[in-house]
């Protein structure tokens, strides 16, 4: 143990002696945050506003159905007694002349403001799953079986029958969830006030026998409702404590989960330049084996990857005034993104000692990072990116490592990237698990270690 | 008492077979030299012995047990110089000391103490803040050097140490070599020089192919070859007709040819040089030079392999 503590240090006295290393760790994040944030960063703003959340709505029931059975119940029981003939026919005016389905997608949803925050697509229900499942809607609201009848009981008689509505929504659009089931909340909030504004007026009308006024004037009572919908919901829009995150915001988590990578890149070559400089042969006369080299790397490598993170952190605050919220998350996601990125490493660090040349490392630094920082939103914004190439981010270290930042940074709770957390460490232990495998591959390491010969 | 036993080692690597079945021991306190060319199969020799790499066949032992079955016991009292600078270039002299010296298992006061002495005998007191890579080719290597002795091993192998170095850093490390075999360390020293060998070495091995062609003192294996001396024709051009009419003449006993070099090892003193100078006359062969040469190891492994050690 304490010659991989040796190793450790060692390791980073020649990082600390390495200027282009700690220049492309350290000063290139910073420059790039820099840059991006001024070319981009009013683009990034401009798209956040403009994206509506694809919603999909399911109505499970059969409107025409339950008016109809709405209106067999207004010729039976109680109802019949209470109207006459004329306020009857009037009635059955005013009910044909409302869909409570209209009332939520058209009025509602489809109403100035709402409808540049929302893109809805009705669907059935087998549909909208999928498509939630596969991320080409966000949320899926479902108006259910006996919706229409049960909104023409609480808007058109003294009762009041219970309608749950369901929202699905996607675990990776937690946020977006939340804003859809404010939407819906206020919605039956504006609704539960009509219909006791209504029951009172019936019950006052009752008193006074004056009941089938209050029946012949329905239809205006149901518009003044609809009419007093919109100011509601955005208002609850903006209740939510969504925290703004800007343009140097962004690109300073998306630069720094771009350049720990290259941390990967670095350690991954360390191995095999010991090998090349004969220091790993020197080591393992002395008794060090190469097990205790690669955990000492992939020590190294992962208090590189916290270092690195935690000083992008603090220049960031200065240099941009990022001011970063949630000070004990981000801790949490340095520690998980560096076991992540010391696991990759080491991979990349063991392929390369066994095939003897930096070529992996070479195309993982030139090729690979580049592609991952493209899917994993390093560069543009994830909402930007065509959906085809978006589904990419949760499998790439850097995707979520910018997810659980900005996530953090919105003010979300630990909660919300304990997913992400588990993911970090799921993608470090399925990595040592190939390490391993490849350490044992034909005939394992020790086989490979005939340089002196 | 024998500190390293090899018994039938054998080393392949695929059907390359870099080490084909050598037995060879090292005595405690002795300098003992393995001479042989390039692709002789030296290097795998010591790092089987070194632990870097495992015999396909066969058993080396250290003090009597197995390397094999108890690799910590060698490692633990070691030193060993790769032929190549194996060093850390970034760092300073200074911080490859320690780091080195930590891996061997030194600590404070004792690791300080070993580095202030190490650095007076490798000579770069005044050197050691700077990076290594900053050094000459010479100091690097007697840092090399110097790492591998910061624990006062019992037994060091050196593998070329002085290789593509200068006069006065090659005079320096086998001053170094001499010193720690007087001090009661054992040395294994590996070189394709044959003047280091004959300077500094107790006793000799010489490999050629992967095989032990030949075993003693400088003295005993001279006297393999029944030769009081070796003339070195240089030569325009070789005729093997030439070679022919010298392998017939009594008095030599064997012929070998190296580029435009004839080495002719002759059995007794006396004038053949009218005779050799015939034959070249007969043969239309132009001299261009001449050289006579007691018997050496060099004359050995020539009569030996019938080629030169820096084939």
């Amino acid at each position: 143990m304490i010659r991989i503590w040796e190793i450790i240090k060692k390791d980073f006295k020649i990082i600390v002696s390495d200027r282009k290393a700690l220049f492309i760790i350290l000063a290139m994040p910073l420059l790039l945050t820099g840059i991006l944030s001024m070319a981009l960063g009013g683009s990034f703003e401009e798209s956040g506003k403009r994206t509506a959340i694809p919603v999909a709505l399911v109505v499970e029931g059969d409107a025409e159905q339950d008016q109809e059975r709405f209106l067999s119940l207004l010729d039976s029981g109680p109802l019949k007694a209470s109207m006459t003939q004329d306020s009857r026919a009037e009635l059955e005016e005013a009910i044909r002349d409302f869909s409570p389905i209209a009332m939520f997608q058209e009025d509602f949803l489809g109403s100035e403001g709402i409808d540049e925050l929302v893109e809805l697509t009705v669907m059935d229900r087998e549909m909208a799953e999928a498509a939630l499942d596969a991320t080409e809607v966000r949320a899926v609201i479902v108006l259910p079986k006996y919706y229409t009848y049960d909104m023409y009981m609480n808007f058109f008689t003294p009762f009041r029958n219970q309608i749950e509505v369901e929202v699905l929504g996607h675990t990776d659009y937690q946020y977006t969830l939340r804003i859809i089931k404010e939407f819906v909340n206020g919605f039956f909030q504006v609704i539960n006030t009509g219909v006791i504004e209504k029951n009172v007026l019936l019950s006052v009308g009752s008193l006074a026998g004056e009941s089938e006024v209050v029946y012949e004037n329905m239809d205006e009572i149901i518009k003044g409702f609809v009419g007093s919908m919109e100011g509601v919901q955005i208002q609850e829009l903006q209740g939510t404590k969504r925290v703004h995150v800007d343009g140097f915001t962004y690109y300073a988590a998306a630069m720094l989960a771009m350049f720990v990578l290259f941390t990967a890149g670095f350690g991954s070559r360390s191995l095999l330049t010991e090998k090349q400089d004969h220091t790993a042969n020197r080591m393992q006369s002395a008794g060090v084996s190469l097990l205790d080299m690669m955990v000492g790397k992939w020590i190294m490598m992962v208090g590189l990857t916290i270092c690195q993170m935690v000083v992008l952190f603090i220049f960031s605050r200065f240099a941009f005034g990022v001011r970063w919220t949630s000070p004990a998350g981000l801790l949490i996601t340095s520690l998980v993104v560096g076991m992540a990125i010391a696991s990759l490493g080491t991979l990349i660090s063991l392929i390369s000692y066994r095939s003897n040349n930096y070529k992996v490392a070479n195309l993982f630094e030139s090729v690979i990072v580049q592609v991952m920082a493209i899917l994993g939103g390093s560069y543009i914004p994830l909402e930007v990116l065509p959906k085809g190439l978006s589904w990419v981010a949760p499998f790439t270290i850097n995707g979520l490592t910018l997810k659980a930042i900005i996530t953090l940074q919105r003010g979300f709770g630990f909660s919300s990237v304990l997913w992400i957390w588990a993911a970090l460490l799921g993608i470090s232990m399925g990595l040592l698990l190939l390490v391993f495998g490849l350490s044992r591959w034909k005939g394992g390491i020790q086989h490979e270690n005939h340089s002196m010969a | 008492m024998n500190l390293v036993e090899i018994q039938g080692v054998k080393k392949h690597f695929g059907e390359i077979h870099a080490v084909d079945g050598i037995d060879m021991h090292v005595k405690k306190g002795e300098i003992l030299g393995l001479l042989g060319p390039n692709g002789a199969g030296k290097s795998t020799t010591i790092s089987m012995i070194a632990t870097l790499l495992e015999p396909t066949e066969g058993t080396i032992l250290f003090m009597g047990e197995s390397i094999q079955a108890d690799p910590k016991q060698i490692q633990n009292v070691l030193g060993f110089v790769p032929q190549e600078i194996a060093l850390y270039p970034t760092l300073t002299g200074k911080e490859n000391l320690q780091f080195w010296g930590r891996v061997y298992g030194l600590r404070g006061g004792e690791l300080r103490e070993r580095i202030s002495e190490i650095s007076k005998v490798i000579g770069l007191e005044e050197r050691l803040k700077d990076r290594v890579d900053t050094y000459s080719g010479g100091m690097k290597r007697r840092l090399n050097i110097g790492v591998a002795l910061l624990h006062k091993p019992a037994f060091i192998i050196m593998d070329e140490p002085t290789v593509g170095i200068d006069p006065q850093s090659r005079s320096f490390i086998l001053d170094t070599v001499r010193e720690l075999r007087d001090q009661g360390s054992t040395v294994l020293y590996t070189t394709h020089y044959i003047e280091e060998v004959e300077s500094l070495c107790d006793r000799i091995y010489i490999m050629d192919h992967g095989k032990i062609i030949a075993e003693g003192t400088k003295e005993s294996l001279t006297e393999m070859i029944d030769a009081s001396e070796v003339i070195r024709l240089s030569v325009e051009t070789v005729d093997p007709m030439l070679i022919t009419t010298l392998q017939e003449l009594k008095f030599v006993e064997n012929v070998v040819v190296e580029e435009n070099s004839i080495f002719l090892t002759v059995k007794e003193n006396g004038n053949h040089y009218q005779s050799i100078m015939n034959a070249l006359k007969e043969s239309g062969t132009q001299l261009k030079g001449m050289d006579i040469q007691k018997p050496s190891l060099e004359t050995v492994f020539l009569y030996l392999t019938g080629r030169g050690l820096r084939d």
